[in-house]
Protein backbone atom coordinates (compact mmCIF):
# COMPACT_ATOMS: atom_id res chain seq x y z
CA UNK A 1 0.00 0.00 0.00
CA UNK A 2 1.55 3.09 -0.74
CA UNK A 3 -0.25 7.09 -0.30
CA UNK A 4 0.99 9.29 -2.79
CA UNK A 5 0.43 13.23 -2.49
CA UNK A 6 1.09 15.15 -5.40
CA UNK A 7 1.92 18.81 -4.94
CA UNK A 8 -1.26 19.49 -2.84
CA UNK A 9 -1.73 22.73 -2.01
CA UNK A 10 -4.70 24.10 -0.08
CA UNK A 11 -5.74 28.13 -0.49
CA UNK A 12 -7.83 30.07 1.48
CA UNK A 13 -8.04 33.78 -0.20
CA UNK A 14 -4.66 35.23 -0.13
CA UNK A 15 -3.55 32.81 3.18
CA UNK A 16 -1.64 29.25 1.51
CA UNK A 17 -2.42 27.01 4.44
CA UNK A 18 -0.32 24.33 2.58
CA UNK A 19 1.83 24.72 -0.06
CA UNK A 20 2.82 22.42 -2.85
CA UNK A 21 2.97 19.33 -0.51
CA UNK A 22 4.33 15.97 -2.34
CA UNK A 23 5.35 12.55 -0.59
CA UNK A 24 5.24 9.30 -0.46
CA UNK A 25 4.06 7.61 2.79
CA UNK A 26 4.12 3.70 2.73
CA UNK A 27 3.48 1.06 5.82
CA UNK A 28 4.61 2.52 8.94
CA UNK A 29 4.02 5.08 11.30
CA UNK A 30 5.15 9.05 10.56
CA UNK A 31 4.39 11.69 12.82
CA UNK A 32 3.98 15.17 11.27
CA UNK A 33 5.71 17.71 13.54
CA UNK A 34 4.67 21.42 12.92
CA UNK A 35 3.98 24.89 14.91
CA UNK A 36 0.52 25.90 15.46
CA UNK A 37 -0.58 26.84 11.54
CA UNK A 38 2.14 25.25 10.01
CA UNK A 39 -0.71 23.31 7.60
CA UNK A 40 -0.64 19.96 9.93
CA UNK A 41 -4.46 19.82 10.17
CA UNK A 42 -5.32 21.18 6.76
CA UNK A 43 -3.27 18.84 5.17
CA UNK A 44 -4.72 16.25 7.07
CA UNK A 45 -8.45 17.22 6.23
CA UNK A 46 -7.04 16.86 2.47
CA UNK A 47 -5.95 13.41 3.11
CA UNK A 48 -8.95 12.29 4.22
CA UNK A 49 -10.66 13.41 1.67
CA UNK A 50 -12.76 15.74 3.36
CA UNK A 51 -11.77 19.27 2.65
CA UNK A 52 -10.71 19.61 -1.79
CA UNK A 53 -8.00 21.05 -2.33
CA UNK A 54 -6.86 23.78 -4.58
CA UNK A 55 -4.93 22.20 -6.63
CA UNK A 56 -2.56 18.67 -6.28
CA UNK A 57 -4.15 15.32 -5.76
CA UNK A 58 -3.54 12.43 -3.47
CA UNK A 59 -3.30 8.86 -4.96
CA UNK A 60 -3.72 5.49 -3.29
CA UNK A 61 -1.80 2.75 -4.88
CA UNK A 62 -2.30 5.15 -8.07
CA UNK A 63 -6.05 5.55 -7.80
CA UNK A 64 -7.23 8.81 -6.64
CA UNK A 65 -9.13 8.86 -3.54
CA UNK A 66 -11.79 11.50 -3.87
CA UNK A 67 -12.99 9.75 -6.85
CA UNK A 68 -12.64 6.03 -4.68
CA UNK A 69 -15.39 7.40 -2.48
CA UNK A 70 -17.01 4.68 0.18
CA UNK A 71 -14.12 2.38 -0.73
CA UNK A 72 -11.22 4.78 0.37
CA UNK A 73 -13.41 5.80 3.52
CA UNK A 74 -13.79 1.97 4.16
CA UNK A 75 -10.20 1.65 4.70
CA UNK A 76 -9.62 5.49 6.51
CA UNK A 77 -9.54 5.91 10.33
CA UNK A 78 -9.50 9.34 11.26
CA UNK A 79 -9.25 11.74 14.48
CA UNK A 80 -9.96 15.14 14.30
CA UNK A 81 -8.21 17.34 16.11
CA UNK A 82 -11.35 19.11 17.45
CA UNK A 83 -14.53 16.78 17.83
CA UNK A 84 -17.85 16.95 19.42
CA UNK A 85 -19.60 14.14 20.53
CA UNK A 86 -23.64 12.88 21.15
CA UNK A 87 -23.76 13.76 25.04
CA UNK A 88 -26.75 11.85 25.93
CA UNK A 89 -24.93 8.23 23.93
CA UNK A 90 -22.80 6.40 26.67
CA UNK A 91 -19.74 5.54 25.19
CA UNK A 92 -20.13 2.01 23.77
CA UNK A 93 -23.43 3.27 22.05
CA UNK A 94 -20.77 6.41 20.47
CA UNK A 95 -19.06 3.27 19.91
CA UNK A 96 -21.97 1.31 18.02
CA UNK A 97 -23.23 4.12 16.48
CA UNK A 98 -19.66 4.98 14.68
CA UNK A 99 -19.56 1.51 14.01
CA UNK A 100 -23.08 1.63 12.00
CA UNK A 101 -21.81 5.11 9.76
CA UNK A 102 -18.65 2.49 8.83
CA UNK A 103 -20.83 -0.17 7.50
CA UNK A 104 -19.93 -2.41 10.59
CA UNK A 105 -23.09 -5.26 10.81
CA UNK A 106 -24.28 -5.12 14.50
CA UNK A 107 -23.13 -8.36 15.78
CA UNK A 108 -19.31 -7.25 14.82
CA UNK A 109 -19.82 -3.67 16.04
CA UNK A 110 -20.67 -5.34 19.12
CA UNK A 111 -17.76 -6.95 19.73
CA UNK A 112 -15.20 -4.85 18.22
CA UNK A 113 -16.98 -1.44 20.60
CA UNK A 114 -15.96 -4.34 23.40
CA UNK A 115 -12.79 -5.04 22.43
CA UNK A 116 -11.58 -1.08 21.70
CA UNK A 117 -13.43 -0.19 25.47
CA UNK A 118 -11.01 -2.74 27.29
CA UNK A 119 -7.90 -1.57 24.55
CA UNK A 120 -8.29 2.14 25.70
CA UNK A 121 -8.49 1.17 29.04
CA UNK A 122 -12.67 2.47 29.35
CA UNK A 123 -14.43 -1.06 29.71
CA UNK A 124 -15.43 -0.26 33.36
CA UNK A 125 -17.10 3.04 32.43
CA UNK A 126 -18.46 2.11 28.80
CA UNK A 127 -22.02 2.19 30.00
CA UNK A 128 -21.46 5.89 31.77
CA UNK A 129 -22.57 8.78 29.27
CA UNK A 130 -20.08 10.96 27.54
CA UNK A 131 -21.21 13.98 28.87
CA UNK A 132 -19.76 13.10 32.43
CA UNK A 133 -16.17 11.88 30.58
CA UNK A 134 -13.40 14.27 30.97
CA UNK A 135 -11.20 15.39 28.12
CA UNK A 136 -8.90 12.82 28.65
CA UNK A 137 -11.01 9.87 28.33
CA UNK A 138 -13.33 11.27 25.34
CA UNK A 139 -9.92 11.77 23.46
CA UNK A 140 -9.48 7.88 24.23
CA UNK A 141 -13.19 7.00 23.18
CA UNK A 142 -11.70 9.36 19.59
CA UNK A 143 -8.77 6.95 19.25
CA UNK A 144 -11.15 3.65 19.87
CA UNK A 145 -13.87 4.98 16.90
CA UNK A 146 -10.92 5.39 14.77
CA UNK A 147 -10.27 1.94 15.11
CA UNK A 148 -13.36 0.33 14.59
CA UNK A 149 -12.95 -0.55 10.90
CA UNK A 150 -9.70 -2.02 11.64
CA UNK A 151 -8.35 1.22 9.11
CA UNK A 152 -5.36 0.23 6.70
CA UNK A 153 -4.58 4.18 6.92
CA UNK A 154 -5.16 5.93 10.23
CA UNK A 155 -5.04 9.20 10.35
CA UNK A 156 -4.87 10.72 13.99
CA UNK A 157 -4.62 14.29 14.88
CA UNK A 158 -3.34 15.38 17.84
CA UNK A 159 -4.51 11.64 19.32
CA UNK A 160 -2.22 12.49 22.69
CA UNK A 161 -3.47 16.05 23.20
CA UNK A 162 -5.40 15.69 27.26
CA UNK A 163 -3.99 12.10 27.71
CA UNK A 164 -2.12 11.48 31.21
CA UNK A 165 1.68 10.35 30.58
CA UNK A 166 0.39 6.96 31.35
CA UNK A 167 -2.31 7.36 28.74
CA UNK A 168 0.20 8.53 26.63
CA UNK A 169 2.76 5.14 26.94
CA UNK A 170 -0.10 2.77 26.59
CA UNK A 171 -1.46 4.47 22.87
CA UNK A 172 2.24 4.61 21.75
CA UNK A 173 2.40 0.90 22.49
CA UNK A 174 -1.52 0.32 21.09
CA UNK A 175 -0.02 2.45 17.41
CA UNK A 176 3.58 0.50 17.10
CA UNK A 177 1.48 -3.20 17.95
CA UNK A 178 -1.22 -1.80 15.54
CA UNK A 179 1.10 -0.42 12.35
CA UNK A 180 2.37 -3.36 11.12
CA UNK A 181 1.16 -3.14 7.29
CA UNK A 182 -0.40 -0.16 7.66
CA UNK A 183 -0.06 3.34 7.16
CA UNK A 184 -0.66 5.73 10.28
CA UNK A 185 0.15 9.31 10.68
CA UNK A 186 -0.39 11.21 13.39
CA UNK A 187 0.62 15.18 14.30
CA UNK A 188 1.51 15.97 17.89
CA UNK A 189 3.22 19.05 19.30
CA UNK A 190 4.54 15.89 21.90
CA UNK A 191 8.14 15.37 20.22
CA UNK A 192 8.52 12.33 22.44
CA UNK A 193 5.76 10.46 21.59
CA UNK A 194 6.81 11.12 17.73
CA UNK A 195 10.31 9.97 18.90
CA UNK A 196 9.04 7.03 20.68
CA UNK A 197 6.68 5.79 18.00
CA UNK A 198 7.52 7.51 14.45
CA UNK A 199 9.09 5.71 11.95
CA UNK A 200 9.35 8.64 9.59
CA UNK A 201 8.97 12.14 10.72
CA UNK A 202 7.59 14.85 8.62
CA UNK A 203 8.44 18.17 9.42
CA UNK A 204 6.05 21.19 8.09
CA UNK A 205 6.61 24.87 8.54
CA UNK A 206 4.55 27.46 7.31
CA UNK A 207 2.24 25.37 4.84
CA UNK A 208 5.33 23.75 3.56
CA UNK A 209 6.98 20.21 3.84
CA UNK A 210 10.66 21.31 4.99
CA UNK A 211 11.93 17.82 5.98
CA UNK A 212 11.38 14.18 5.83
CA UNK A 213 12.84 11.55 7.35
CA UNK A 214 13.58 8.81 10.10
CA UNK A 215 14.54 10.25 13.89
CA UNK A 216 18.01 9.40 13.42
CA UNK A 217 18.37 10.92 9.88
CA UNK A 218 16.61 14.15 10.94
CA UNK A 219 18.24 14.23 14.38
CA UNK A 220 21.61 14.24 12.36
CA UNK A 221 20.27 17.41 10.79
CA UNK A 222 20.65 18.81 14.09
CA UNK A 223 24.23 17.55 14.51
CA UNK A 224 26.93 20.45 15.21
CA UNK A 225 24.30 22.85 16.12
CA UNK A 226 23.42 22.11 19.47
CA UNK A 227 25.14 23.71 22.10
CA UNK A 228 25.37 24.04 25.95
CA UNK A 229 26.69 26.97 27.53
CA UNK A 230 26.96 28.27 31.46
CA UNK A 231 26.55 31.95 32.14
CA UNK A 232 24.71 33.98 34.95
CA UNK A 233 21.05 34.82 35.64
CA UNK A 234 21.62 38.09 34.24
CA UNK A 235 23.82 37.10 31.09
CA UNK A 236 21.22 34.41 30.20
CA UNK A 237 18.47 36.97 29.68
CA UNK A 238 20.85 38.75 27.11
CA UNK A 239 21.36 35.30 25.49
CA UNK A 240 17.69 34.51 25.67
CA UNK A 241 17.17 37.71 23.17
CA UNK A 242 19.84 37.03 20.72
CA UNK A 243 19.91 33.43 20.54
CA UNK A 244 16.93 30.42 19.92
CA UNK A 245 17.51 29.23 23.47
CA UNK A 246 16.03 25.59 23.60
CA UNK A 247 15.83 24.81 27.30
CA UNK A 248 17.43 26.74 30.41
CA UNK A 249 18.13 25.19 33.74
CA UNK A 250 20.01 26.71 37.11
CA UNK A 251 22.44 24.61 38.66
CA UNK A 252 23.62 26.77 41.55
CA UNK A 253 24.07 30.10 41.01
CA UNK A 254 24.64 29.11 37.39
CA UNK A 255 22.28 29.08 34.17
CA UNK A 256 22.76 26.33 32.03
CA UNK A 257 21.74 27.42 28.38
CA UNK A 258 21.02 24.84 25.77
CA UNK A 259 21.56 27.04 22.68
CA UNK A 260 20.66 26.45 18.67
CA UNK A 261 22.91 27.90 16.47
CA UNK A 262 24.83 27.03 13.49
CA UNK A 263 28.08 28.65 14.36
CA UNK A 264 29.65 27.81 18.17
CA UNK A 265 27.64 30.93 19.63
CA UNK A 266 31.05 31.48 21.57
CA UNK A 267 33.91 30.52 23.02
CA UNK A 268 33.00 28.70 26.69
CA UNK A 269 30.33 26.87 24.77
CA UNK A 270 29.89 22.79 24.27
CA UNK A 271 28.91 20.70 21.50
CA UNK A 272 26.15 18.40 22.76
CA UNK A 273 24.10 15.68 21.22
CA UNK A 274 21.06 16.61 19.02
CA UNK A 275 17.66 15.25 19.78
CA UNK A 276 14.52 15.47 17.56
CA UNK A 277 13.29 18.32 19.45
CA UNK A 278 16.30 20.02 18.85
CA UNK A 279 15.63 19.79 15.55
CA UNK A 280 12.39 20.57 15.77
CA UNK A 281 12.91 23.86 17.97
CA UNK A 282 15.82 24.31 15.58
CA UNK A 283 13.64 24.63 12.41
CA UNK A 284 11.53 26.85 14.29
CA UNK A 285 14.55 29.06 15.76
CA UNK A 286 12.84 32.54 14.82
CA UNK A 287 10.06 31.98 16.87
CA UNK A 288 12.27 31.28 20.07
CA UNK A 289 14.36 34.57 20.02
CA UNK B 1 -1.27 -23.13 2.86
CA UNK B 2 -3.75 -25.01 3.71
CA UNK B 3 -4.92 -26.46 7.46
CA UNK B 4 -3.68 -29.44 6.84
CA UNK B 5 -0.17 -28.33 5.10
CA UNK B 6 0.18 -26.05 8.00
CA UNK B 7 -0.26 -29.14 10.78
CA UNK B 8 2.62 -30.95 8.85
CA UNK B 9 4.56 -28.19 8.72
CA UNK B 10 4.20 -27.68 12.70
CA UNK B 11 4.78 -30.88 13.47
CA UNK B 12 8.08 -31.07 11.36
CA UNK B 13 9.46 -27.92 13.26
CA UNK B 14 8.10 -27.87 16.42
CA UNK B 15 8.25 -31.47 17.33
CA UNK B 16 11.63 -33.04 15.86
CA UNK B 17 13.09 -35.46 18.07
CA UNK B 18 12.65 -34.80 21.95
CA UNK B 19 13.14 -31.28 22.98
CA UNK B 20 12.00 -28.06 20.19
CA UNK B 21 14.81 -26.63 18.20
CA UNK B 22 14.71 -22.64 19.19
CA UNK B 23 15.80 -21.84 15.60
CA UNK B 24 13.05 -23.64 14.07
CA UNK B 25 10.59 -22.44 16.85
CA UNK B 26 11.17 -18.35 16.12
CA UNK B 27 11.20 -19.53 12.23
CA UNK B 28 7.55 -21.22 12.75
CA UNK B 29 6.55 -18.17 14.91
CA UNK B 30 7.57 -15.99 11.92
CA UNK B 31 6.11 -17.98 9.40
CA UNK B 32 2.49 -18.29 11.36
CA UNK B 33 2.67 -14.50 11.78
CA UNK B 34 3.11 -13.40 8.05
CA UNK B 35 0.47 -16.32 7.08
CA UNK B 36 -2.09 -14.41 9.90
CA UNK B 37 -1.50 -11.54 8.77
CA UNK B 38 -1.57 -12.14 4.94
CA UNK B 39 -4.77 -14.19 5.74
CA UNK B 40 -5.83 -11.61 8.34
CA UNK B 41 -5.76 -8.44 6.00
CA UNK B 42 -6.97 -10.15 2.71
CA UNK B 43 -9.95 -10.90 4.00
CA UNK B 44 -12.45 -8.79 2.77
CA UNK B 45 -14.77 -7.62 5.93
CA UNK B 46 -18.41 -7.38 5.61
CA UNK B 47 -20.04 -4.30 4.84
CA UNK B 48 -23.38 -3.39 5.61
CA UNK B 49 -25.91 -2.39 2.54
CA UNK B 50 -28.47 0.29 2.72
CA UNK B 51 -31.55 -1.24 4.27
CA UNK B 52 -29.49 -2.52 7.07
CA UNK B 53 -28.14 1.37 7.11
CA UNK B 54 -31.37 2.75 7.18
CA UNK B 55 -32.44 0.18 9.96
CA UNK B 56 -29.55 1.30 12.14
CA UNK B 57 -30.03 5.13 11.86
CA UNK B 58 -33.42 4.64 12.49
CA UNK B 59 -32.20 2.53 16.13
CA UNK B 60 -29.88 5.88 17.00
CA UNK B 61 -32.37 8.70 16.12
CA UNK B 62 -35.81 7.35 15.41
CA UNK B 63 -36.66 8.29 18.36
CA UNK B 64 -36.11 12.10 18.47
CA UNK B 65 -37.20 12.10 14.44
CA UNK B 66 -40.37 10.58 15.39
CA UNK B 67 -40.63 11.99 18.69
CA UNK B 68 -40.49 15.48 17.63
CA UNK B 69 -42.85 14.94 15.09
CA UNK B 70 -45.29 13.82 17.68
CA UNK B 71 -44.55 17.04 19.94
CA UNK B 72 -45.62 19.10 16.78
CA UNK B 73 -48.82 16.89 16.18
CA UNK B 74 -49.83 17.54 19.77
CA UNK B 75 -49.30 21.22 19.58
CA UNK B 76 -51.17 21.42 16.00
CA UNK B 77 -53.82 19.67 17.92
CA UNK B 78 -54.02 21.92 20.71
CA UNK B 79 -53.87 25.01 18.95
CA UNK B 80 -56.58 24.42 16.17
CA UNK B 81 -58.48 23.48 19.15
CA UNK B 82 -58.59 27.09 20.60
CA UNK B 83 -59.69 28.49 17.07
CA UNK B 84 -63.24 29.67 16.92
CA UNK B 85 -65.37 28.43 14.16
CA UNK B 86 -62.53 26.11 13.07
CA UNK B 87 -65.00 23.72 11.34
CA UNK B 88 -66.15 26.15 8.47
CA UNK B 89 -62.25 27.42 8.10
CA UNK B 90 -59.83 24.19 8.98
CA UNK B 91 -58.88 24.18 5.26
CA UNK B 92 -57.20 27.91 5.65
CA UNK B 93 -55.36 26.71 8.69
CA UNK B 94 -53.58 23.27 6.78
CA UNK B 95 -51.16 25.28 4.86
CA UNK B 96 -49.67 27.30 7.87
CA UNK B 97 -49.38 23.95 9.75
CA UNK B 98 -47.89 21.74 7.63
CA UNK B 99 -44.33 23.59 7.08
CA UNK B 100 -44.07 22.82 11.22
CA UNK B 101 -43.64 19.42 10.42
CA UNK B 102 -40.44 20.12 7.89
CA UNK B 103 -39.40 22.68 10.89
CA UNK B 104 -39.44 19.14 13.24
CA UNK B 105 -37.01 17.89 10.92
CA UNK B 106 -34.11 20.20 11.06
CA UNK B 107 -33.01 19.43 14.65
CA UNK B 108 -32.33 15.93 13.41
CA UNK B 109 -31.03 16.35 10.25
CA UNK B 110 -28.43 19.06 11.57
CA UNK B 111 -27.47 17.39 14.62
CA UNK B 112 -23.77 16.21 13.63
CA UNK B 113 -23.04 19.68 13.11
CA UNK B 114 -24.70 21.32 16.25
CA UNK B 115 -22.62 18.66 18.15
CA UNK B 116 -19.51 18.86 16.06
CA UNK B 117 -19.50 15.31 14.49
CA UNK B 118 -20.07 16.50 11.05
CA UNK B 119 -16.12 16.05 10.64
CA UNK B 120 -16.28 12.69 11.99
CA UNK B 121 -19.25 11.15 10.07
CA UNK B 122 -17.94 12.98 6.98
CA UNK B 123 -14.99 10.55 6.84
CA UNK B 124 -17.18 7.26 7.40
CA UNK B 125 -18.28 5.03 4.72
CA UNK B 126 -21.92 6.38 4.98
CA UNK B 127 -20.82 10.05 4.15
CA UNK B 128 -22.24 12.92 4.86
CA UNK B 129 -25.41 12.49 2.03
CA UNK B 130 -26.16 8.43 2.62
CA UNK B 131 -26.69 9.90 6.35
CA UNK B 132 -28.72 12.76 5.31
CA UNK B 133 -30.75 10.87 3.37
CA UNK B 134 -31.28 8.04 5.81
CA UNK B 135 -32.58 10.90 8.29
CA UNK B 136 -34.40 12.37 5.42
CA UNK B 137 -36.21 9.07 4.48
CA UNK B 138 -37.97 8.47 8.43
CA UNK B 139 -38.30 12.20 8.51
CA UNK B 140 -39.92 12.15 5.33
CA UNK B 141 -42.15 8.46 7.10
CA UNK B 142 -42.94 10.48 10.32
CA UNK B 143 -43.77 13.98 7.74
CA UNK B 144 -46.65 11.88 6.05
CA UNK B 145 -48.22 10.13 9.15
CA UNK B 146 -48.05 13.19 10.64
CA UNK B 147 -49.62 15.28 7.89
CA UNK B 148 -51.79 12.74 7.40
CA UNK B 149 -53.32 12.84 10.94
CA UNK B 150 -53.86 16.54 10.60
CA UNK B 151 -56.42 15.91 7.33
CA UNK B 152 -57.67 12.73 9.12
CA UNK B 153 -58.73 15.35 11.78
CA UNK B 154 -59.41 17.89 9.66
CA UNK B 155 -61.84 15.70 8.21
CA UNK B 156 -62.82 14.83 11.07
CA UNK B 157 -63.76 17.85 12.58
CA UNK B 158 -65.83 18.89 9.29
CA UNK B 159 -68.04 15.69 9.40
CA UNK B 160 -67.33 15.36 5.91
CA UNK B 161 -64.67 14.07 3.38
CA UNK B 162 -65.50 16.39 0.69
CA UNK B 163 -62.44 18.61 -0.43
CA UNK B 164 -59.93 16.23 1.07
CA UNK B 165 -58.14 16.49 -2.25
CA UNK B 166 -57.99 20.49 -1.88
CA UNK B 167 -56.82 20.00 1.72
CA UNK B 168 -53.66 17.22 0.55
CA UNK B 169 -52.49 19.96 -1.99
CA UNK B 170 -52.87 22.54 0.84
CA UNK B 171 -50.90 20.80 3.01
CA UNK B 172 -48.85 19.37 0.59
CA UNK B 173 -47.34 22.43 -1.25
CA UNK B 174 -45.92 24.73 1.83
CA UNK B 175 -44.75 21.24 3.22
CA UNK B 176 -42.42 21.14 -0.35
CA UNK B 177 -41.44 24.73 -0.41
CA UNK B 178 -40.34 24.53 2.78
CA UNK B 179 -38.33 20.95 2.89
CA UNK B 180 -36.94 22.40 -0.29
CA UNK B 181 -35.60 25.36 0.90
CA UNK B 182 -34.04 22.93 3.82
CA UNK B 183 -32.19 20.90 1.36
CA UNK B 184 -31.00 23.81 -0.62
CA UNK B 185 -29.56 25.78 1.97
CA UNK B 186 -28.12 22.38 3.35
CA UNK B 187 -26.42 21.67 -0.02
CA UNK B 188 -25.44 24.97 -0.21
CA UNK B 189 -23.26 24.57 2.24
CA UNK B 190 -23.42 27.90 4.11
CA UNK B 191 -23.25 26.89 7.83
CA UNK B 192 -24.06 30.25 8.56
CA UNK B 193 -27.83 29.40 7.55
CA UNK B 194 -28.70 26.81 10.06
CA UNK B 195 -31.05 29.35 11.85
CA UNK B 196 -32.01 30.51 9.06
CA UNK B 197 -33.98 27.36 7.54
CA UNK B 198 -35.57 27.73 11.14
CA UNK B 199 -36.75 31.39 10.46
CA UNK B 200 -37.65 30.59 6.79
CA UNK B 201 -39.59 27.83 7.61
CA UNK B 202 -41.52 29.46 10.30
CA UNK B 203 -42.02 32.97 8.11
CA UNK B 204 -43.53 30.21 5.38
CA UNK B 205 -45.97 29.31 8.24
CA UNK B 206 -47.27 32.97 9.01
CA UNK B 207 -46.92 33.65 5.05
CA UNK B 208 -49.74 30.86 4.77
CA UNK B 209 -51.40 31.72 8.14
CA UNK B 210 -52.07 35.69 6.66
CA UNK B 211 -52.89 34.07 3.16
CA UNK B 212 -55.70 32.06 4.52
CA UNK B 213 -56.89 35.40 5.62
CA UNK B 214 -56.06 38.04 3.29
CA UNK B 215 -56.30 36.07 0.16
CA UNK B 216 -59.71 33.63 0.95
CA UNK B 217 -59.53 32.93 -2.75
CA UNK B 218 -56.84 30.97 -2.57
CA UNK B 219 -58.92 28.41 -1.05
CA UNK B 220 -61.69 28.01 -3.57
CA UNK B 221 -62.05 25.29 -5.60
CA UNK B 222 -61.68 27.67 -8.60
CA UNK B 223 -57.91 28.27 -7.49
CA UNK B 224 -57.43 24.60 -7.56
CA UNK B 225 -55.68 24.18 -11.05
CA UNK B 226 -53.24 27.06 -9.25
CA UNK B 227 -52.57 24.48 -6.15
CA UNK B 228 -51.85 21.68 -8.52
CA UNK B 229 -49.21 23.82 -11.01
CA UNK B 230 -47.86 24.75 -7.44
CA UNK B 231 -47.30 21.09 -6.02
CA UNK B 232 -46.34 20.29 -9.78
CA UNK B 233 -43.30 22.75 -9.70
CA UNK B 234 -42.33 22.13 -5.96
CA UNK B 235 -42.69 18.49 -6.30
CA UNK B 236 -40.11 19.18 -9.42
CA UNK B 237 -37.56 21.00 -7.32
CA UNK B 238 -38.00 18.75 -4.06
CA UNK B 239 -37.15 16.03 -6.45
CA UNK B 240 -34.04 17.70 -7.68
CA UNK B 241 -33.01 18.04 -4.56
CA UNK B 242 -33.08 14.15 -3.65
CA UNK B 243 -31.78 13.30 -7.12
CA UNK B 244 -28.25 15.47 -6.40
CA UNK B 245 -28.41 13.75 -2.89
CA UNK B 246 -28.71 10.28 -4.69
CA UNK B 247 -25.72 10.85 -7.10
CA UNK B 248 -23.68 12.37 -4.50
CA UNK B 249 -24.25 9.03 -2.28
CA UNK B 250 -23.46 6.90 -5.34
CA UNK B 251 -20.63 8.32 -6.15
CA UNK B 252 -19.64 8.24 -2.29
CA UNK B 253 -19.05 11.99 -1.91
CA UNK B 254 -19.88 13.89 1.19
CA UNK B 255 -22.65 16.01 0.96
CA UNK B 256 -23.35 19.92 2.35
CA UNK B 257 -21.20 21.29 5.15
CA UNK B 258 -18.25 19.37 4.53
CA UNK B 259 -17.64 18.71 1.15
Amino acid sequence: MELSVDRLTKQYGNKIAVDCVSTVLKPGVYGLLGENGAGKTTFMRMLCAILESTSGEVFLDGREIVSMGAEYRDILGYLPQEFGYYPNYTAREFLLYMAALKGIPRDTAKKRAGELLEIVGLNDVGTKKMKTFSGGMKQRVGIAQALLNYPKLLILDEPTAGLDPKERVRFRNLISDYAGDRIVLLSTHIVSDVEAIADEVLLMKKGKLVSQGTVSELTKEAEGKVWELMVSPAEAKIWQEKTAVANLRHEGEQVVLRILSDDKPTEGAAPCEAGLEDLYLYSMRECLK
Amino acid sequence: MNGRELKVYLRDSLGCGEATRTDKKAGTVARCKEVVRRYGDGREEERTGFWQFLSDVFRFEGLSIFGLQAGILFLICIWLGTIDHIIDNVSYYIPAVTPLFALAVIPPLLRSQFYRMGEMEAVTRASGAEILLAKLILAGAANLIGITAVLCLAMYARQSGGGLGQMILYGLVPYLVCMTTILRLIRLRKKERLPVCAVATTGFCVVWLISASGMPQMYETSATGVWILLFITFCGFFGREIRFMIERKREGKGYGIIG
